[in-house]
């Protein structure tokens, strides 16, 4: 027993140590633990504890401070964007101005080089290492002229720089430029929007080429056509230069001036011409027809005798750049038809003057004729006019007589009538009639006495015309004829337009007759 | 549990997120049904979860051949969640409409150098570049990050605490990928290759409400533990209460040592606390010189607590009716469920169950090494993200 006791308590306090062994390494473990947890280490159990224990604080306090860096972010990301854009807009533009066959260049506003295309360069291939971005302008044509690229900038440097860059400011379009290789450039220039240029340089060799055939051809065409018009024209003409060698003439010249047909080779200078022409045609005259004029000189006309007798008007006239061109014109045959001319006129006015004196003569004679026919013609003219009186005169007295009988006729014809209408013995009827018959003659007697009186016929027309309309009573019905006679003859003789009235004795009614109207009230 | 409301839902309208499932064998015709299930032309990227079993080369290429243009991430997996339930061996997809997602990714190499200013600075202008991005999608715009990581690589919490802090408002949310608990190599999903020693992120913007999500299916128990020597770069406990570390866990959870396997590791959890709450910590394997490898940073002098499960099928329903609530009825829904979960719910024999309520709920994901939420690097969870109609 005494020996198990020891053992037990041997195993006992062996476990025991055992135990305390263990619960010291936990609580040395612990407290490591616990000393660790307030350091700061990186070690992942406390990133876990940190993150569990910290992150709402944490979270709190750098949720701002993470927004700002996420707005950052996202303007990092924006501004990625715009620059990836504006990146791709670039090599557009790029790949634009390479595509395009003109020479293509920008400058910003400061006048420096932003961008230019191989074909701009192309145009410089002596300075085109030099031409990048950020390059003045100045500072190119500085090299252009140092290089003499352009045939302005070999011939007189300075002058070329000072104008071209007067032309830059102005930024207008098509200077033409040749270069020293014998290229022809055409500079286009436009301000941009930021107040920049943009220079489109063109290679205009070719159309300068054509343009100098297409010129050449025209001054041929146009040389031709000169020389034909020259040819049609009668008068000889010829044209010296500046250094007096003859350039043109036309066919007729050499007749014109007297030298034979194959004489062009003597005046093929100025002074060969005047020295030929005296020696064929004898001396100059003093006021020197032919002589030189210098540019700017008046034209002058002259004429040329020669000693043939023909007569050559000469007309001289300078020619702007020097030289001079000459007309001859032969006016031997027109100045003698112009002497001819004048004779023939000489004659015809000594022939009017004798004709005008005879005219004159006649003339005087045939006043005195006209002035004694007048004076007839005045006695004829007082005989004519007491003729005519005379004639007025027997005519009233004739109308007067007229009417007078005509007044008592009608009354003895009215009795007649009204003696008719009575119960007659047969041999009175015969009588009354007899009676009517006779005053009829009479009547008739003096109608043909009045007949020249030719307005009895208008009245008459006038007065037949109451026959149809008339409207008459019973009574007076049968004595119409004589009411129409004394109307007509009152009418006519007193107060022809104007109505009369005439009294109806059987019924005492008065009867108007107008004469004109043809009306008749009762 | 943990859960977070981003936006509240936009309009309801009709262009789903769509998934896609295949498990034929070669990779190249895998690949081509996989995308022409999903018409990569009108989506604006495709996540992707791959079981290990595969070719990964192969299937890279004629994944690439598929998706020309198109932003593809994801990450090997230790069994997905398909639209046709929980599976293993296939490859899982998920594509985002373009006529309402962007997706932004970029990512993280040899994490053992990870410098994390660089990756702050990289990360803002991932953030930058889904603003841009998105800039066409309409107002008011929600994200979330998607964050994949080698699930071996032993670095996600220093890449969570960095990415996290600069995402700002943007909650991270991911798994760490996995490879069908062989533990040798895993992978994630970049830029037209499947990589090790990598992470990546990937901001998911859309009109859409989201919400991303992290419950546990256990509970602290009474038993507690004090780590007393560790590694803590390699996640390696040596010893637990001074005594080699997995006899003592074998002890305290009642099982012999040669029992200690996913399914012990996965049904009693030890767990730490922290910021007055409980978090699993995983053991990932006992090792054959008594020492406990973890899916999660451990330190010496830490108190572990040995977990116990809950009702998973309850916590599940919970969890599903509180989403659909809180983005206005679910279309789709990204889990990263742990793959011990997975072990747990074998366990019970709950699998066709919690299949059918994935279905149900519209659930795609894959079993992971590890969740991501928002600055932690968390184990046996069911994470993810929630994406409104």
């Amino acid at each position: 027993m005494a020996t198990r006791a020891p053992d037990l308590n041997g195993e006992r306090i062996a476990a025991l140590e055992n135990e305390n062994r263990k619960l010291r390494r936990i609580n040395t473990a612990l407290m490591d633990r616990v000393e660790r947890s307030t350091d700061l280490q990186g070690n992942a159990f406390s990133l876990f504890e940190t993150a569990i224990s910290l992150e709402g604080k944490v979270r709190e306090r750098t949720v701002d401070l993470e927004r700002a860096f996420q707005q950052l972010g996202q303007s990092n990301a924006a501004l990625g964007i715009a620059k990836e854009t504006a990146d791709d807009a670039q090599l557009r533009l790029r790949d634009a101005i390479e595509s395009i066959n003109e020479g293509f260049a920008i400058f910003d506003a400061d006048d420096r080089l932003v961008l230019c295309n191989q074909t701009y360069l192309g145009i410089w291939p002596k300075i085109a290492d030099r031409i990048v971005p950020g390059v003045s302008f100045a500072q190119i044509t500085e090299m252009i002229r140092e290089d003499g690229t352009t045939l302005g900038a070999m011939v007189a440097p300075d002058r070329w720089v000072s104008e071209r860059m007067a032309q830059r400011m102005i930024a207008g379009g098509g200077h033409v430029h040749a270069l020293a290789d014998g290229r022809w450039i055409q500079i286009n220039e436009l301000r941009t929007t930021e107040g920049g240029i943009v220079g489109v340089y063109t290679d205009i060799t070719e159309v300068k080429a054509a343009d100098a055939r297409a010129r050449a051809r025209e001054l041929a065409e146009k040389s031709a056509i000169l020389q034909a018009t020259l040819d049609t024209i009668p008068q000889g003409v010829c044209v010296y230069d500046a250094e007096r060698r003859l350039v043109a003439w036309n066919d007729p010249l050499l007749s014109v001036i007297g030298l034979p047909v194959t004489g062009i080779a003597m005046v093929t200078t100025h002074a060969g011409l005047v020295a030929s022409c005296t020696r064929l045609n004898g001396p100059m005259q003093a006021d020197d027809p032919l002589g030189w004029l210098e540019a700017h000189a008046p034209e002058a006309v002259s004429l040329r005798f020669h000693d043939s007798g023909k007569i050559v008007e000469v007309r001289r006239a300078p020619m702007p750049g020097g030289g001079m061109v000459m007309s001859f014109d032969d006016i031997t045959v027109s100045l003698a038809a112009a002497e001819t001319l004048k004779e023939a006129n000489e004659t015809l006015e000594r022939r009017v003057e004798e004709r005008t004196s005879d005219i004159a003569a006649v003339n005087t004679q045939l006043h005195q004729e006209i002035t004694e026919r007048l004076s007839v013609e005045a006695a004829l003219r007082d005989a004519k006019t007491a003729a005519e009186q005379a004639n007025i005169s027997k005519t009233r007295f004739l109308a007067a007589a007229s009417h007078d009988l005509l007044q008592p006729l009608n009354a003895a014809r009215l009795f007649v009538a009204a003696l008719s209408d009575r119960r007659l013995a047969l041999p009175t009827r015969a009588l009354v009639r007899q009676t009517g018959s006779a005053l009829d003659s009479v009547e008739d007697l003096l109608r043909r006495c009045s007949k020249f009186r030719g307005w009895m016929r208008g009245a008459s027309s006038s007065v037949r015309s109451i026959s149809r309309s008339m409207n008459c009573c019973k009574i007076c019905a049968p004595n119409l004829r004589r009411l129409r006679e004394n109307a007509r003859w009152n009418c006519g003789s007193r107060k022809p337009g104007n109505g009369c009235i005439p009294i109806c004795d059987c019924c005492g009614a008065s009867c108007r007759i107008s004469s004109r109207t043809g009306c008749v009230t009762h | 549990m943990g859960c977070m409301t981003l936006n509240h839902p936009a309009a309801t309208d009709d262009a789903p997120v769509r998934t896609a499932s295949t498990s034929i064998d070669d990779p190249v015709e895998a690949a081509r049904h996989l995308f022409r299930t999903l018409d990569p032309t009108t989506l604006a990227g495709v996540l992707l979860f791959c079981s290990s079993r595969y070719r990964l080369d192969e299937l890279a290429a004629a994944i690439n051949d598929c998706t020309v243009g198109l932003t593809v991430i994801g990450c090997t997996s230790s069994g997905e969640i398909t639209p046709d339930g929980i599976a293993e061996g296939t490859i899982t997809a998920i594509g985002f409409p373009a006529s309402h997602f962007t997706l932004n990714a970029t990512r993280f190499e040899d994490l053992d150098n990870f410098d994390d200013d660089d990756a702050q600075a990289s990360v803002r202008s991932l953030v930058a570049a889904a603003g841009e991005a998105s800039r066409g999608l309409g107002e008011p715009i929600n994200r979330a990050a998607i964050f994949l990581v080698d699930g071996l690589s032993h670095r996600e919490e220093m890449l969570t605490v960095t990415v996290q802090d600069a995402l700002g408002d943007i909650p991270l949310i991911g798994g760490s990928s996995g490879d069908g608990l062989v533990f040798r190599e895993t992978f994630i999903f970049h830029d037209g290759q499947f990589r090790r020693d990598a992470a990546l992120v990937a901001i998911v913007s859309s009109t859409r409400a989201m919400k991303i999500f992290r419950p546990q299916h256990y509970q602290p128990g009474a038993i507690k533990m004090v780590i007393t020597d560790a590694d803590p770069v390699d996640r390696l406990v040596r010893e637990i209460n001074a005594e080699p570390a997995a006899a003592e866990y074998a002890r305290l959870t009642g099982v012999t040592v040669d029992q200690l396997g996913p399914s012990v590791f996965a049904s009693r959890p030890p767990m730490v606390r922290a910021g007055g709450e409980y978090y699993v910590r995983s053991i990932q394997s006992a090792n054959p010189d008594g020492s406990l490898t973890f899916y999660c940073a451990i330190d010496e002098g830490v108190v572990l607590t040995l977990g116990e499960g809950r009702d998973i099928i309850a916590g599940l329903e919970s969890l599903f009716d509180e989403l659909d609530a809180g983005v206005g009825g679910v279309d789709r829904i990204i889990g990263f469920d742990c793959v011990l979960n997975k072990v747990e719910v074998e366990q019970h024999q709950l699998t066709r169950k919690v299949s059918n309520m994935y279905i149900q709920h519209h659930v795609t994901g894959f079993n992971t090494y590890g969740e991501q939420f928002r600055a932690l690097h968390v184990n046996q969870t069911f994470s993810g993200l929630a994406i409104g109609k």
